[in-house]
């Protein structure tokens, strides 16, 4: 079942990012580091960057909340190592990254960990970028 | 609705289902015991003695061009005119959020250079650079057939290309590139449409491509400058299909207010 983990996870980058078409200051807090557990609802490969959501619910509340992420561009993802399987609608998964500065339910997805495996998945994070 | 989600999603990913070639071996290059490619063999050579490019570099990587073309270089060696320095002002400001990439427009030239991965195709009458972009395909036509640049060209994206051979380098000029250019994403350095840009290509040995990009434009640009590279193969993978299609889907998680517009170009300076 989906569950809200640790809110404030440090995990060094240590794969140079694969992408950074627009600003990453400008849209994402490096300060504010988070990691989240959800069931993965849709899935865009789009240019420049690929997108998807999952519904994270609350522990306490009981209340689920549909958060969007962002990856790098599809073919960047595609070399290094995804496919359109990886990742599926129902997937339960782990994100680590960046939240959006504007405090809605949006991010910068830096790692994807596939729950089912534990396999933990470089997401092309433009982080460590200015 | 997550079945509708789930269909909308297979869609999408639909387009990028066949991953082509992606981990193939390439044939004819030089290879270890081990079956390696081997980069540090000799660069290969074509019938008539010329080096051949041939193959796929890596454009984005660790040099750090896309953000900064001149990162290498002192200030003074880049000092820009007042009205480039007013628009390199404005972007930078802005955070560089109006980079025309992000929003899915093509890079122009040089910065292709320091985009995603390219393959290069040499014939004696012109060498053909394929583009796999994450904002799209594209190629770059450079004739070598003697044709001379042409005069007073409709400006382009990526503009018009001639090269030549000097010694081992193959020298490609490049002009008739649009107003409104980015060479670079976060310091957003600007361009005219006056510019006009010199790729040198050398390859150092199987493995690896030096790249010396100037930029001559003096109505950005006090003096000509240079930026060095160089750029790895990407051996035994081929390019991928790439294109915007539901680039829109992107722009609903980004709020940007529109930037003021630029000044165009301003007249030629005397120099």
């Amino acid at each position: 079942m989906a569950r809200v983990l640790a809110l404030i996870t440090a995990v060094a980058a240590t794969t140079a990012p694969l992408s950074a078409h627009h600003s990453f200051s400008a849209e994402f807090d490096v300060t504010k580091p988070f990691k989240l557990t959800g069931v993965v609802t849709k899935v865009q490969w789009l240019n420049p960057h690929t997108f998807f959501y999952i519904d994270v619910t609350d522990e306490k509340s009981g209340k689920v909340t549909n958060w969007a992420f962002e990856m790098g561009n599809p073919n960047a993802l595609m070399r290094a190592g995804w496919t359109r399987n990886t990742m599926k609608v129902g997937d339960t998964v782990s994100v680590e990254g960046s939240l959006a500065r504007d405090g809605t339910p949006y991010g910068n997805a830096r790692v994807v960990i596939l729950t089912a495996t534990g396999q933990r998945l470089f997401a092309g994070s433009s982080q460590g970028q200015p | 609705m997550k079945r509708v989600a789930a269909a909308i999603a297979t869609l999408l990913i639909s387009a990028h289902a066949h991953a082509q070639w992606l981990n193939y071996p390439t044939p004819g290059i030089p290879r270890l015991s081990d079956g390696k490619p081997n980069l540090s063999a000799p660069a290969p050579r074509r019938p008539d003695g010329k080096p051949d490019l041939s193959g796929i570099w890596q454009g984005w990587g660790p040099n750090g061009f896309f953000f900064d073309l001149a990162k290498d270089l002192k200030p003074s060696d880049v000092q820009m005119t007042p009205w480039a320095a007013g628009i390199q002002a404005q972007r930078e400001k802005r955070d560089h959020v109006d980079d025309p990439l992000g929003f899915c427009m093509p890079p122009g030239v040089p910065r292709i250079d320091s985009v995603d991965q390219f393959k290069i195709i040499q014939t004696p009458a012109e060498t053909v650079f394929l583009h796999e972009a994450q904002v799209g395909m594209m190629f770059r036509q450079v004739f070598t057939d003697g044709r001379p640049l042409p005069t007073d060209p409709e400006p382009a994206w990526l503009g018009y290309s001639i090269g030549r051979w000097d010694g081992d380098v193959f020298v490609v000029e490049t002009i008739g590139l649009r107003d409104g250019g980015w060479l670079d994403t976060r310091k957003a350095h600007p361009h005219s449409d006056a510019l006009r840009v010199t790729e040198r290509f050398r390859r150092i040995d199987f493995g690896h491509l030096e790249l010396a990009i100037t930029i001559d434009d003096p109505k950005a640009y006090a003096k000509p400058w240079t930026a060095k590279t160089v750029l790895p193969l990407l051996p035994d993978t081929e390019l991928l299909e790439s294109f915007c299609d539901n680039h829109q889907l992107t722009l609903e998680h980004r709020s940007v207010e529109p930037a003021p517009p630029e000044p165009p170009s301003p007249p030629l300076p005397g120099r």
